[in-house]
């Protein structure tokens, strides 16, 4: 039942039944609230009858691990109800991906989620009704799909009211910081707190004092570090303040320490994906773990059990050769900037013969290893510098280039949102320097909002994307600059 | 009783002809070696940048279609149309762009961020970053007041000027006179919305002494007169530039005096206030902190002062409803649709269009049809 192949979700239901006991007591979440801990290993249509209905049209990677990444995933809810009800805090993160959690994880007793990872809510379960509700409050479809996350803090159906969220807002797209203050609107406790830009080093900022991050040496003004400290300072006396508690140096750098784990378990499983001709694990298999990173989806006790898990799985997979994608041609690779509102356009890109190779789901920095020797806040400040999303489109563009080359991407797909703020600037400015540095083909589209099927202009644009790249693979040089792939 | 026709023209000439003089002075301040630094927000006190012998421009004209689409080399469509044309006009060398030596980046919201990294790749200017923090506790205030300081350093160290705080004075001084003038025009409703947007935008750009100069003359022949429209809106929303005043000339059409309050607006001139005592080495930091504490714009978190603002004006100047007048994809203005129709004691009317002239028709009917319910 543990097979190397992409299967559908009847074959997932199907082998549910021949799943030992052994492994479903091993899925088991939030042992510390509940003695054993809930099972969570769950057939495809469970989730789909609870709404996620998209799990129907996709292809999964067959093997348990990733059945159970899966699973992990989908009963995020279930965890952040569970905890409510048993008296647990629940915070809200907003907007900085990866940062906030690694503080209010010091705090015993609470679970972190983040509201922004609802936007992806209305393709998954094929409905609009969370951007109907947010478009009763004014966010409207001129934002991304963010706003989902306004109708979930109203409906209740994602996660429960949290006891306190935190907004960061300054250097974020325009749409969540919109969103973000509709939800205080709606009555919902926000602490607000500023993300400083990190400007490029010119001629006009030599006065400022420019540092490196410990991690990949990112440049940043100090002062930038220095102010953000303060915010996660406040973020800590807030929390202090409001739960009577004090969050210590050692519980601090406890919370580091263990989320530095999950960081490490997610760079290796990147290397040992991205790097293989024939990738030992699909796409969507990676996006999901990917974003692990940023909240431990919302039990950091599991998250790394699962991660193990999957890490155990493709290393033996590498050892052995095996590939979920077919041995007759090796697939064309592809480097994913900026995560598909729409899980099933990775299934399509898969279908007709691509693999993903290296990604850039705005949430790079949330991988790299955060400096344990340093003050337990600096770390983080300094950490959340490698962010690509806080300074200049270069600086991503630079990034992706980067990662893109080391992967051998033979092609760059940018999945771009309708109305989002940084989309229009950023494209082409990706998109000349992956041409440029790369010679490599770029397409990029937004992706529409299509419930229950996949945009036939999406595909038509994927499938001659794809024959673009076997033709040049194959030697037949077709010119791509004519194509605005 | 209205401003008569003639009047009008004449006010209308005057502020065309004072222009005049002041494009003929800001290219003689060039040719003498002067430099012009331009800004897209009002976050930062332009006597700062007369501290540093720069001519500050606040850049809120060129807003037409072709230098949005003129942008379009550079950005998609989907962007914010101030935003497009900053960066079509730049292309261009158009208007008032086309003086300008060196930026002043402040960085706002996120496409005014990402617009200004694309200025600073595209074009051979100084730019100069400066971060205007979304958050208004006292911390960010003192990032800002940082900030500040530190890009003053650089324009002096980068130009090799040294800060005159008589010239700041000097400056702000006059700003404030100028400011006074406005403020009280437009408080007692004295002269039609077009020709109030006008004399605003002289502000962003011309200088203080001799903006005075040519107000005081042009107040001293006007009669200070109230109530003379049939019912006052207040218009509020994404940043008026100069050429977008159709919504002013339709409302002036209608009998409707048109209180603008948005950063272009009564906002602007708003509370400058002026400590003369202040010392030289406080002054960045007192006009700094003067002026962060001063914006009202959308996208403060959290932004209630705004709306606070907002009802007292609608209070102050009894106003029978407001116009909320957002940019196409201007998200921090377009998204307050919904709270603003329900947290103002007056009914709403919200336009999002951008700078393309097509829709005039279809915006006059929904003016018209909005102004028809107040009465």
């Amino acid at each position: 039942m543990d097979t190397v192949e992409r299967i559908s979700s009847r074959q997932w239901q199907e082998r549910m039944g021949s799943i030992p006991q052994s492994y479903l007591d091993q899925c088991r979440f939030l042992r510390s609230i509940v003695p054993g801990g809930i099972s969570y290993l769950r057939s495809p249509f469970e989730f789909a009858c609870h709404g996620d209905r998209l799990l129907n049209s996709l292809k999964f990677d067959g093997g348990l691990a990733s059945l159970r990444l899966w699973s992990f995933l989908f009963t995020e809810k279930e965890r952040l109800f569970l905890a409510k009800e048993r008296g647990w805090t629940i915070f809200a993160a907003m907007k900085d991906l990866g940062q906030v959690p690694i503080i209010t994880y010091s705090l015993p007793n609470s679970l972190t989620f983040y509201a922004d990872e609802v936007w992806w809510a209305p393709c998954f379960s094929q409905e609009p009704h969370l951007l109907e509700k947010a478009a009763q409050l004014g966010a409207t479809d001129e934002l991304c799909y963010v706003r989902a996350a306004l109708g979930a803090y109203k409906s209740n159906d994602y996660f429960p009211p949290p006891d306190l969220s935190f907004a960061g807002v300054g250097s974020c797209c325009d749409d969540f910081s919109a969103v973000m203050q509709l939800i205080e609107w709606q009555g919902y406790a926000i602490h607000w707190w500023e993300i400083p830009t990190r400007l490029d080093q010119s001629n006009t900022t030599a006065t400022m004092v420019f540092k490196r991050t410990f991690a990949a040496q990112s440049p940043y003004q100090e002062s930038a570090v220095r102010f953000l400290v303060q915010q996660y300072r406040g973020i800590v006396e807030k929390i202090e303040t409001q739960f009577g508690c004090t969050l210590t140096e050692t519980m601090l750098h406890r919370s580091i320490a263990s989320f530095n784990k999950l960081r490490s378990q997610i760079r290796q499983l990147r290397d040992s994906v991205y790097s293989a001709k024939r990738p030992p694990l699909p796409g969507l298999e990676m996006l999901l773990a990917e974003f692990i990173a940023i909240h431990a989806c919302s039990d950091p006790w599991e998250a790394p059990a699962v991660l193990d898990d999957l890490l155990t799985m493709v290393r033996k997979r590498s050892k052995n050769n095996e590939s979920p994608f077919a041995s007759d041609e090796e697939p064309l690779r592809i480097f994913w900037v900026t995560p598909p509102t729409d899980a099933a356009i990775v299934t399509v890109v898969e279908d007709r013969g691509g693999c993903i190779c290296g990604s850039d789901y705005m949430i790079s920095h949330a991988f790299l290893p955060i400096d344990e020797s340093k003050p337990a806040l600096e770390a983080i400040a300094e950490n959340y510098m490698d962010d690509v999303m806080i300074g200049s489109s270069r600086f991503r563009a630079a990034r992706i280039v980067a990662e893109a080359r080391r992967y051998h991407a033979e092609g760059v797909l940018i999945t771009g949102i309708f109305g989002a703020s940084h989309c229009p600037y950023e494209e082409q400015v990706i998109t000349k320097a992956v041409r440029e540095q790369l010679q490599i083909p770029v397409l990029s589209f937004d992706v529409p909002y299509t419930p229950g099927q996949v945009s036939e202009q999406v595909i038509t644009r994927i499938e001659g994307f794809l024959e673009l790249l076997r033709s040049l693979r194959s030697g037949r040089n077709h010119s791509y600059d004519h194509m605005r792939c | 009783m209205r401003l008569s026709d003639d009047t009008y023209r004449s006010i209308t000439e005057a502020i065309e002809e004072f222009s005049y003089y002041q494009i003929n002075a800001l290219q003689q301040f060039r040719s003498d070696g002067g430099r012009t630094i331009a800004l897209f927000c009002a976050t930062f006190s332009r006597s700062i940048c007369a501290g540093f012998s720069l001519w500050p421009i606040r850049l809120v004209c060129g807003a037409t279609e072709e230098s949005a689409s003129e942008s379009e080399r550079l950005i998609r469509p989907d962007g914010c149309d101030y935003c497009k044309t900053i960066i079509g006009n730049f292309l261009q060398k158009k208007g008032l762009h086309g003086f300008v030596d060196c930026i002043l980046g402040l960085i706002t919201c996120d496409q005014m961020r990402r617009t200004i990294e694309r200025l600073s790749t595209e074009l051979a200017l100084p730019l100069f970053p400066v971060q205007v923090p979304a958050t208004t506790t006292k911390g960010s205030e003192a990032f800002f007041l940082g900030n500040v300081r530190s890009i003053s350093r650089a324009i002096s160290t980068f130009f090799q000027t040294t800060f005159d705080a008589h010239a700041v004075r000097a400056y702000e001084e006059a700003t404030i006179h100028c400011c006074e003038i406005i403020r009280t025009l437009i408080l007692h409703k004295t002269l039609p919305a077009p020709l109030i947007h006008a004399l605003l935008h002289l502000t962003t750009w011309t200088r203080p002494d001799k903006l005075l100069c040519f107000l005081q003359t042009l107040v001293s022949g006007l009669p200070l007169r109230q109530n003379r429209y049939r019912l006052s809106v207040i218009v509020t929303g994404s940043v008026l530039c100069r050429e977008d005043d159709l919504l002013l000339n339709i409302l002036e059409e209608n009998n409707v005096c048109a209180i603008p309050f948005q950063c272009t607006g009564f906002p602007m001139i708003d509370g400058m206030v002026y400590d003369s005592s202040v010392t030289d080495t406080e002054l960045i930091d007192y006009l700094s902190r003067r002026e962060f504490q001063r914006s009202i714009c959308a996208r403060k978190r959290p932004n209630t002062d705004l709306y606070t603002r907002l009802q007292g004006m609608i209070v102050s100047c009894h106003a029978s409803g407001v116009i909320l007048k957002t940019l196409s994809f201007c998200d921090l203005w377009y998204t307050e649709k919904e709270r603003m129709r329900q947290t103002v004691a007056v009914p709403l009317l919200v336009l999002n269009s951008g700078y393309g002239s097509g829709g005039q028709n279809r915006i006059q009917t929904r003016i018209e049809t909005f102004l028809e319910m107040l009465v």
